[in-house]
Order: structure tokens, then C-alpha cells, then sequence
């Protein structure tokens, strides 16, 4: 993987903001950003589904990411985002602090996780965008939804790099 | 091998021709062991199976093109009149039809059509051969089974004693896996294990023969016992290698060389589905991929929806702008909308929607099978074949219908000389017919059978612990019944010593009350038992009584709810640190749904209460708030959320807003 991540071009993000970390997703992943909405707690379900939403008439799952990357939990504000994302054919909202901008990265931007992060537990990472003046976590889409491994993205990660 | 460049759209068209004709075959061929003369029942199998010879022949599936060849050379010489239809005759066709399928779920699975089918080609040609010929089929083995009884004095005594002491006098016969290099050493198992069962009065080969190594292919043998047939079974199938094996009563006369033209088995379950009246009357139609369908129907789902959104939005407007022209304009084409997304919904149900036919006519065989090797006589009639069900019902109703029919066979019906002696017809009759009642469909399955002894299932209820022998007494008939269903009683080994039927009812009604189902069950000592399942007509829409509990609204299906009412404080007791109500004399646990819910939410005023009645047990649930009844459409949760407990989906109301639907039964199972 990350001999590929090297090799890319130039990839587009969408960045978000969690606490006071940057994280990124690639644009190909995210289906649309909607306006935090009243959303449905669902008894029983998984610790990280936070309830479901009505997506125009579909009933759309949305996990809290600060809950996902065990950051400490903080209340909606108006910058509060849903980011729907689809992820293994189906869609996924994920709840962020605020989306900043949509971004071009050069490839040879973007670093390995392994530099920086070591063990299992981060799949959820795909690599670190270094912008010099700023770190970008880039988060697979595909890992969010595996709950078996305990990912915890710390500010040490950061401070790591 | 198929050649490799079949197309997958060819194969496809074939398949599906294949799955067609397997059916017809398979309620056919159950005909003809009923109407042997029935010549244009007999050109239709033969020409089934000679079509699927061709087509089979044409992709390359050379098993299959084998198999079909010799099923129609059997059927030929039937035609000719060269042979009788035997029930030997249609096992072999029945078989060979087992044989088809596997073979085309081999060519689904795996593109190839790889699976063993000498055994069925041997059956095939005993079956061509005929029982005169002295071949190593079925209807020889069973002739010199018969004359070496008829040679043995003592055994033929043995077999009248038995019949005076009540014990059961089986013919086993088991068939070893073609070329297995053990089979003298499996004919040996056989018969050791079944000598721990009874007494082995005569088998082919003998033991003398096994130990000189002298084995067949398969080992037919007669014992006496007091085992059920069903055990037997499960004791010969448990020994390795043995791919099959039957257990019926054996029967001397019918052993007789004499007795060799078209007759009908001791196992005579007759199929009435194929009546000429019931027969769905082809016609003009095309194939539709289900997934497409069900994409359509979600479609279809999302308008409902909207229409209702769309109607409120209409109404709004014209309590805020009265008299306006274009919102006057709008109102019109909202209602108009609405009734067009209704019919719409309506056509679209209707395109899911399935005759119960095609479910029905997979039983006649199962019957078939299950009383020939339980020994019982039956008469297997369906009513209502064109009652139409959503396809998904039909798929969930497959199981608990199977399971209550063997159970009919099994526990229910009699044995011939039993109902003999009750003065009833020795063939019993078990009559399985649908029809729609109030916009439900209403599934009942007859048996004329002993019935249940309630007094056996109590007593065991009693033994388990799951009731105190108090409360049996107490119990009504109808609620002794019921016991049937409760887990305790019907998960428990073979229960064969009490009429209680068996295994698993618990599943059954389980199963039918996922489906917002409801089954009950009425019996008559001596009389037999009536089954009745309550379905909803399908499973994308349900009526549903809307409740808030902790801001949150809930769906719960009404065929739960059997009454709502205010709840009052000093209606709710305590009792071993559970709430209970006492309503109108009868008590009842009483469920917070803000704390079954487990969210942790606060919990509102819980002024009201909904009895649900699970089975036959009411459960107050506690609500906030009484809400609207109303069509609910069922929305998935999705699989990134899964299985919740005690949620069986969503729903989307007019106001845009999401309700969950509770799955009462989970719910409380666990609570």
C-alpha cells in the first residue's frame, strides 16, 4: 500500500476537522455533506452507530467519528457536519466538528502510516499528508467500519511526525 | 466438462428452463404414482425429461444428458406398456429427479455439472430392467429378501408373533456409497447397530456372506422391534459410507413375486395440487430479475413516502394562503398524485406476489417421503393454490410449513391397522389449503390424526419444570395446547411417547411471528389437529400503531397490540422487584420502553400502555404517548448496523421523521 500512496499523482480531499485535529478523506469516497439533523438512537445497536437519519427517504446509519477514533465526545455546534460516505455499497454518515475545505495534495506528499505509527490498530489510516506547515490524518474509508480494531488516533500521533 | 465458452445469459435461460421443468417433473411423477394410467401425465414427464436431455446435452452437462437419457428410456418402456408403475419405479424417477438438482446446483455452484450420479443411473436401470429381471436393483434385492424369508419357517413365525405383541416389523434398506472399499465392513455395522435395536429376523446379504466379503451395494434386512422407523433410520444413516436409507413396514404379500403390476405403495400420499381446476393456466408473462423488483418496490416506498409529505406540504399551504388559485392547483395535483403513487404501490405488491401454489406443490413429495418411511397411509390434499403472497412470505413460510407437515405425518397420523382399529379410513388425510380473510392470508393445515394428548404434554411441561403441577391443572385445554409451542417442551429430545409433536414448534412459531405472523393450534383427541397460520400479505408494509416513548417514536406492528390504554399509577404493582398491572383481573408484566430501549434517554411521562400479546402472553409496554395507526414501509437498517435486538427496521413518517419498528417478540423474549 504504501509504494502506492507514494506513487499517486495528486489526490483531492475533502478535510474535516475532529477536536482540534485535521483529518482527510478522498472525494471519490464521500457522497455528500449534509447540515448536523435530529438523528434516531437505535437501541442495541453497535457502540459506534450513533442512531440513523432520513437521507431523502433512505434510512441512513451515522457513527460519531470523535467516538470511532476515541476522542473525547463534544456537543454539536453549527459547524457540526454529517459526511456521508459510502462504504461498501452502502451509505455511511460520519459525524465531524466542521469541514474545512476541499484540498489538492501532490502525492509525494503524502507519507506512509508506518513512519509514524506502529502496530494494527491504525488501519484506519492510510497515510499522513505532510503540508509543511500542517499534518492531514487520511483516513481509509474502507477500515471506518470495522469495529474489531481499537483505534485510537492520539495528538502523540502527531506530535510523532 | 461444459465447454468453456458457454454464455452466461444462455446458461441462465437454461437454468431457469432447467428449475421449470424439475418442478413439473417433481409434481408429476408423484401423479403418476396415482394415476399410473394417466397416458398424457406420462407423455408430459417423458417429454420433461426428454427436453432436458437436449438442452442439457446441447451446453455440454454430460451427467445430466446421462441421467435424463436413462430416466427416459424407464419412461419409455412404461409408455410402451413394457413397464408397471411401481413405487419401486418412482423412487428410482424421484431419485434420479434428487440426482438433476444436485447436478444443477453443481452447474450453478460451480459452472459444472460434477456430481456422482451412478447410483441413480443403477436405480434407472433395475427400474428399466424391471422386477422379473434378477439384477442387483431394488425390486430384486427385495424378491430374494422375500424368498429367503418365505424358505425360513421359523422366520415367517417370528414375523406373525411380532404382529401379536405389538411390535413393528421393518424393512430396512441402506445403501452403501458406489465402490466404497468397505463394504462388508459397513453391511457388518448395519447390522450390529441394529441388532442393539431388535432382532434381525433375515438380511440380504446375510451375515454368513458379509464375512466371506460377499457384499452389494446395498444391504436390505427386516427387523423386529419396537423402535420408531425414524430412529432406525437416524442409527443406519449414522454409519459412514451409507448414502441412503429407507424404513418402511415390511410387508409380506407386498414382497410376493406375485405382486408385480402397477399398484400403489403402503405409503400413498396422494397430491390433489395438480387438480385440473387449480392448475395456474399459463400465462402471458415475462421474467423478471427479483433483485430489480425489489429495487422498484424501495422506489415505489420512497414515493409513498413523499406523497404523504407532499399532501401535508398541500395542506399547509392552503391553511396559510386560503382561496389562492395556485395553491388550489397544487392541492389538486397532490391528491391526484397520491391516488396514482397508490395504485402504483397496490400494481407493485401485486408484481410481488406469488400463487401459494408454487410453495404448495413442493409438499406432495415431502408427504410422500415422509409416510413411506413412517409406514403411514396418506391422503395429501391442497386448497387455494392461487392464493396470491408476497414472495418473501413464501420463502419464510417454506420451513415451518415443512416441518409442521412431517410432523402431521409423523406424530399426527396413524398407523394403518391403528386407525383400523379406531374405525377410521386407513389412509389418513392431511389438507393443507390458504385462503385470503381480511387482508390477511390464512394458511390452515388439517390432519385427521390422534390428535394431541394434552395430558401427556402437560405432564411433561410438569416433568421439565417449565410449569408447576398446580397450574396444570388449572389449565385449560386450549392453554395445555399451547404448551406445544413453548420451547422447554418442544426443544426436547424425541418426544414421540407423548403425541405432543416433536421438535422445534418453538421455531415454528417463532419463525411465523417474525413475519407478523400468528399460529395457533386446535386438537381433538382421536379427532386430529388443525394448525392455522395468520400471515400478513407481505412484508414491505404492515399496519402499525405509532407510540413515543423518550422523544423517540416507535412502530409496533398491530398484530401484536391487542388493546392501548391509559396507565394508571395504582394499576402497577410490584412483585419480586418486576412491574406488574393487574388489568381487568389478569396480571401482567408491565415494560418501560424507555428502559427496555436501553438509550439511556430520559424517560418521559409513560402515561400510557400498549398490551402486546406475544403467543399467548400479554406484556404491557409503557409509552409516552398513543400516536396514529397507520401503513408502515418496512426500511432496512442497513448491514452496517446489522441486527439490533429488539429492532426489526425502520420506517419514514410524513413529517419526514424516522420511527423504529419494534420487534415485540425479541424484545421481550429478552427482557
Amino acid at each position: 500500500m504504501s509504494e502506492e500512496t507514494l506513487t499517486r499523482a495528486e489526490l483531492q480531499l475533502v478535510v474535516f476537522r475532529l477536536a482540534t485535529d485535521i483529518y482527510g478523506l478522498e472525494i471519490q469516497a464521500v457522497r455528500e455533506i449534509i447540515r448536523m439533523q435530529e438523528i434516531t438512537r437505535v437501541p442495541n445497536a453497535p457502540d459506534m452507530i450513533e442512531g440513523v437519519i432520513n437521507l431523502r427517504g433512505r434510512i441512513c446509519p451515522v457513527m460519531d467519528l470523535r467516538k470511532r477514533f476515541g476522542l473525547t465526545m463534544g456537543d454539536a455546534t453549527a459547524e457540526s457536519r454529517i459526511v456521508v460516505v459510502e462504504v461498501n455499497g452502502e451509505d455511511v454518515g460520519m459525524i465531524v466538528d466542521a469541514v474545512t475545505e476541499v484540498l489538492r495534495v501532490p502525492g509525494d506528499r503524502i507519507q506512509p502510516p508506518s513512519n509514524v505509527v506502529a502496530g494494527s490498530n491504525m488501519r484506519v489510516v492510510e497515510g499522513i499528508v505532510n503540508l509543511d506547515d500542517r499534518l492531514i490524518i487520511l483516513v481509509d474509508r474502507d477500515a471506518l467500519l470495522s469495529a474489531d480494531d481499537e483505534t485510537v488516533l492520539s495528538r502523540e500521533l502527531l506530535a510523532a511526525a | 466438462m461444459p465447454p468453456s465458452g458457454i454464455d452466461p445469459e444462455e446458461l441462465k435461460v437454461f437454468l431457469q428452463e432447467a428449475e421449470e421443468h424439475l418442478q413439473v417433473l417433481d409434481e408429476d411423477i408423484i401423479r403418476l404414482e396415482k394415476e399410473a394410467g394417466n397416458t398424457d401425465l406420462l407423455q408430459g414427464i417423458f417429454r420433461a425429461a426428454h427436453t432436458l436431455k437436449g438442452s442439457s446435452g446441447m451446453l455440454g452437462f454430460t451427467r445430466m444428458a446421462e441421467l435424463t437419457h436413462h430416466m427416459e428410456d424407464v419412461l419409455d418402456r412404461v409408455r410402451r406398456g413394457v413397464l408397471g408403475v411401481t413405487p419401486e419405479l418412482v423412487d428410482a424417477l424421484l431419485e434420479s429427479l434428487d440426482g438433476l438438482k444436485a447436478l444443477m446446483h453443481g452447474v450453478i455452484a460451480d459452472g459444472d455439472d460434477n456430481v456422482d450420479i451412478s447410483a441413480q443411473v443403477a436405480m434407472l436401470r433395475a427400474a428399466a430392467d424391471g422386477p422379473a429381471a434378477a439384477s442387483a436393483g431394488g425390486g430384486a434385492a427385495r424378491a430374494t429378501l422375500a424368498a429367503a424369508i418365505d424358505a425360513d419357517a421359523s422366520a415367517r413365525t417370528q414375523i406373525e408373533a411380532a404382529a401379536g405383541h405389538g411390535l413393528h416389523v421393518w424393512k430396512v434398506k441402506a445403501s452403501l456409497a458406489p465402490g466404497t472399499a468397505w463394504a462388508a465392513v459397513r453391511c457388518f455395522q448395519v447390522i450390529t447397530e441394529l441388532s442393539l435395536h431388535g432382532e434381525i429376523v433375515v438380511s440380504m446379504p446375510s451375515l454368513d456372506d458379509i464375512q466371506a466379503e460377499k457384499a452389494a451395494d446395498d444391504i436390505e434386512l427386516v427387523l423386529i422391534t419396537s423402535a420408531p422407523a425414524e430412529e432406525l433410520r437416524a442409527v443406519v444413516e449414522e454409519v459412514e459410507d451409507i448414502i441412503g436409507a429407507l424404513v418402511e413396514p415390511y410387508d409380506a404379500t407386498l414382497a410376493a413375486p406375485a405382486d408385480l403390476p402397477a399398484a400403489a405403495g403402503p405409503a400413498d400420499a396422494r397430491g390433489r395440487g395438480g387438480d385440473d381446476a387449480a392448475r395456474i393456466e399459463p400465462q402471458q408473462s415475462v421474467r423478471i430479475d427479483v433483485d430489480k423488483l425489489d429495487a422498484l418496490m424501495n422506489l415505489v416506498g420512497e414515493l409513498v413516502i413523499d406523497r404523504t409529505r407532499v399532501t401535508q406540504l398541500a395542506r399547509t399551504l392552503q391553511a396559510r394562503y386560503h382561496g389562492d388559485a395556485t395553491v388550489q392547483s397544487l392541492e389538486q395535483i397532490s391528491a391526484h398524485i397520491g391516488k396514482v403513487v397508490e395504485d402504483l404501490n397496490d400494481g407493485m405488491m401485486q408484481a410481488r406476489m406469488l400463487p401459494i401454489g408454487t410453495l404448495f406443490s413442493k409438499f406432495p413429495r415431502l408427504v410422500r417421503d415422509v409416510a413411506r418411511s413412517t409406514g403411514k397411509q396418506v391422503e395429501f390434499e391442497t386448497e387455494g393454490e392461487g392464493t396470491e403472497i408476497d414472495r418473501a412470505v413464501i420463502e419464510k413460510i417454506k420451513d415451518p410449513l415443512i416441518h409442521l407437515l412431517r410432523n402431521a405425518v409423523d406424530h399426527g397420523i396413524e398407523l394403518p391397522d391403528v386407525r383400523h382399529a379406531a374405525g377410521k379410513p386407513e389412509a389418513g388425510t392431511i389438507r393443507l389449503a390458504a385462503t385470503h380473510d381480511q387482508g390477511r392470508i390464512l394458511i390452515t393445515l388439517t390432519d385427521d390424526g390422534k390428535g394431541i394428548d394434552t395430558a401427556a404434554v402437560k405432564a411433561k411441561a410438569v416433568e421439565r419444570g417449565m410449569i408447576a403441577a398446580e397450574a396444570a391443572e388449572r389449565m385449560t385445554e386450549q392453554e395445555a395446547l399451547d404448551l406445544i409451542f413453548e420451547s422447554g417442551l418442544s426443544t426436547a429430545a424425541r418426544t414421540t411417547d407423548i403425541s405432543g409433536r416433536g421438535v422445534g414448534m418453538d421455531v415454528v412459531r417463532s419463525s411465523i411471528q417474525a413475519l407478523n405472523g400468528v399460529v395457533t393450534v386446535e386438537s381433538r383427541p382421536g379427532g386430529g389437529s388443525v394448525f392455522t397460520l395468520q400471515l400478513p400479505l407481505t412484508l414491505a408494509t404492515f399496519r402499525g400503531l405509532l407510540v413515543e416513548s423518550s422523544s423517540a417514536v416507535y412502530a409496533i406492528p398491530l398484530s401484536y397490540v391487542q388493546e392501548t390504554g391509559r396507565l394508571e399509577p395504582r394499576q402497577v404493582q410490584n412483585i419480586v422487584n418486576r412491574e406488574v398491572i393487574n388489568l381487568r383481573g389478569t396480571v401482567m408484566p408491565l415494560y418501560r420502553l424507555s428502559g427496555i430501549a436501553e438509550l439511556g434517554a430520559e424517560a418521559g411521562s409513560e402515561d400510557f400502555m400498549v398490551v402486546v400479546r406475544v403467543g399467548d402472553r400479554p406484556t404491557a409496554l409503557a409509552v409516552d404517548r398513543l400516536m396514529d395507526q397507520q401503513e408502515v414501509v418496512v426500511k432496512s437498517l442497513g448491514s452496517t448496523i446489522g441486527r439490533a435486538r429488539g429492532v426489526a427496521g425502520a420506517s419514514i413518517l410524513g413529517d419526514g421523521e424516522v420511527a423504529l419498528i419494534l420487534d415485540v417478540a425479541t424484545l421481550l423474549k429478552a427482557a
